[in-house]
């Protein structure tokens, strides 16, 4: 891919305050990874990897200890960029409930707009926009308390949305979801990518949902282990494991019955692949 | 007897108000003891409003909830010991954690039930190694540990009252592949070397599968189906139409039936495909 890099990190260190004298170890350890416009990147890891301190360096909520992090060329050091650069990458976090602050979806969504001072009849747009780009208008009025999980989750987007934001950075959205608000939310991430243009980091344990992406990169320890496609990622089962994580279930028992001496090709990633992939197998 | 009973349960939300809600519409349904039962159903088909009736933290607008023959909703003193021998672990409930050590944190339920100090720290013991907890963790703050290591405090804090029935709500929800592998496991070995009756809440299908031998489908504040593994996840269709799944490998051999291979569908773990996938190979299986 060609593209303009949209996020650069450039050996990017961080560490995180303790509450005493100790020194706590790195979160991030000189990392470098280009996200470019346009890409739909899943970041997969274990619980204290590095993921989520990846998607907050990414705009400027935590700043490098060491190396620089350029959005759109912007260095996130520089406080007089944090506006412009909060308006090009805007993230959604794991919990809908810690991220909505008005009690009508509509105010929820016209929040950020709001305080990047676009004018009244414009948000009016946006935030109508928003709303019907994540299936949501409809509720405009509601509280949103009295919403489901994947609905509320749907409105923290469309509060992103509504910022115009080019890149948006996705922190687990559906780790608290059950399969429809995950299937809603995972729609509509796609729909953002593949639809509206927006660059999409995605930061999941769901290896099904990685599955979708252009790119998936893995991190371990604070480093970045693999960098590649998901066929590229999902071969390497027995390095994955190692680091905690998983292969979606196709590719494992694909895995399995090539153990077992069966013609299967070794990047089978979904049902659909494996059951075409078994009837090849089946003929020889 | 049944150990846990539930005899045509209704509860609704904002009774009285123009908002009411019915929760729970008639459910009936009965436990025996040693079983493992996975309650499933989308947010909102009324599960967790059914397990919150189960220890009486709830209390239903009709019909009745009978532990040991007994109805848990009587009297006072039988909710009470209801509520140490019914061990509710809720959703996140690392969230709960508030001691100052991991040891007063698993220790605070036994300590509730007015056992001995003695009986108090065997029964935390017993706990902590269900749930895989090293001794020296129990001086440290909860608040100093991994998400997946608070869980197992948050669960072993239940089972350290060592109730008759478990009951966990989604607890493998928001952990890494590894952290669910290692919360799985643990429920199994607490379940075979315990042999108490344990209730899981869950929306993976997949753990589901490797952990249940019975599955209780909620929708709409009804029971919809209540079978074995095998005969529920037989029902594929009915399940997507309420939102739910199948485990993914059973996804896989549905399709090659489909397709005119002489599979048995009914196999739900990574291990019985396996098997089942190799058995259709030797044998030919009719691939067309």
């Amino acid at each position: 891919m060609t593209n303009k890099p949209i996020i650069e990190f450039k050996n990017v260190s961080f560490r995180y305050d303790s509450e005493d004298e100790t020194l706590l170890p790195l979160a991030v350890k000189d990392v470098n990874l280009t996200i470019r416009q346009g890409e739909l990147v899943a970041v997969l890891g274990h619980n204290g990897s590095g993921k989520s301190t990846l998607a907050k360096l990414s705009n400027a909520i935590l700043l490098p200890a060491e190396g620089q992090v350029l959005v759109n060329g912007m260095d996130s050091q520089d406080e007089a960029l944090e506006y412009d650069i909060r308006k090009t990458v805007g993230v959604v976090f794991q919990n809908p409930d810690n991220q909505i602050v008005a009690s009508i979806v509509e105010e929820d969504v016209a929040f950020g707009p709001e305080n990047l001072g676009v004018p009244p009849a414009e948000i009016r747009k946006r935030v109508d926009d928003a709303l019907r780009a994540v299936n949501m208008y409809d509720y405009r009025h509601h509280e949103p308390h009295k919403l489901s999980g994947g609905q509320k989750q749907r409105v923290a987007i469309a509060g992103i949305i509504a910022m115009l934001t080019a890149c948006i950075v996705f922190d687990e959205p559906t780790a608290m979801l059950d399969p429809s608000g995950r299937k809603e939310v995972m729609q509509t991430i796609q729909k953002l990518n593949r639809e509206m243009g927006k660059t999409v980091v995605y930061i999941t344990h769901f290896m099904d949902e990685a599955v979708e992406a252009d790119r998936i990169v893995v991190m371990d320890d604070g480093k970045i282990l693999f960098d590649g496609t998901p066929r590229e990622v999902f071969a390497r089962a027995g390095e994955l494991k190692a680091v905690g994580l998983d292969v979606p279930v196709s590719a494992e028992l694909a895995g399995l019955l090539k153990a077992d001496g069966v013609e299967l090709p070794n990047d089978v990633l979904t049902v659909s692949e494996f059951v075409s992939a078994f009837q090849k197998a089946a003929l020889k | 007897m049944s150990l846990l009973e539930v005899k045509n349960l209704t509860y609704i939300y904002g009774k009285g108000t123009p908002f009411e809600m019915r929760a729970l519409d008639g459910v009936s349904l009965s436990v025996e003891k040693g079983e493992i039962v996975a309650l499933i159903g989308h947010t909102g088909s009324g599960k967790s409003t059914l397990i919150q009736h189960l220890n009486a933290l709830l209390k239903p607008h009709s019909g009745q909830v009978l532990f040991m023959g007994k109805d848990i909703n009587a009297d006072k003193a039988l909710t009470r010991s209801v509520r140490f021998q019914v061990g509710l672990c809720f959703q996140y409930p690392e969230y709960q954690l508030f001691e100052s050590t991991v040891y007063r944190d698993i220790a605070f339920g036994p300590t509730n039930m007015g056992l001995k100090e003695d009986e108090v720290r065997a029964a935390v013991s017993e706990a902590a190694a269900f749930v895989g907890l090293k001794e020296d963790y129990f001086e440290k703050s909860p608040f100093d540990l991994s998400g997946g290591e608070k869980r197992r405090v948050a669960v072993a804090g239940v089972m350290a009252m060592r109730p008759e029935v478990l009951i966990l709500d989604e607890p493998t929800a928001g952990l890494d592949p590894n952290g669910r592998r290692v919360i799985l496991s643990l429920i199994r070995n607490y379940c075979t070397q315990t042999g108490k009756t344990v209730i899981i809440v869950s929306h993976s299908m997949d753990d589901v599968a490797s952990l249940a031998s019975r599955i209780i489908v909620m929708n709409r504040g009804k029971i919809a189906m209540d079978g074995s593994v095998e005969q529920v996840f037989l029902r594929s269709a009915e399940l997507t139409k309420m939102g739910l799944n199948i485990p993914q490998v059973t996804q896989i051999l549905l399709e090659l039936k489909k397709r005119g291979y002489a599979v048995n569908s009914s196999v739900f773990t990574l291990e019985g495909a396996r098997r089942e996938l190799l058995r259709v190979l030797k044998e030919g299986g009719g691939a067309k």
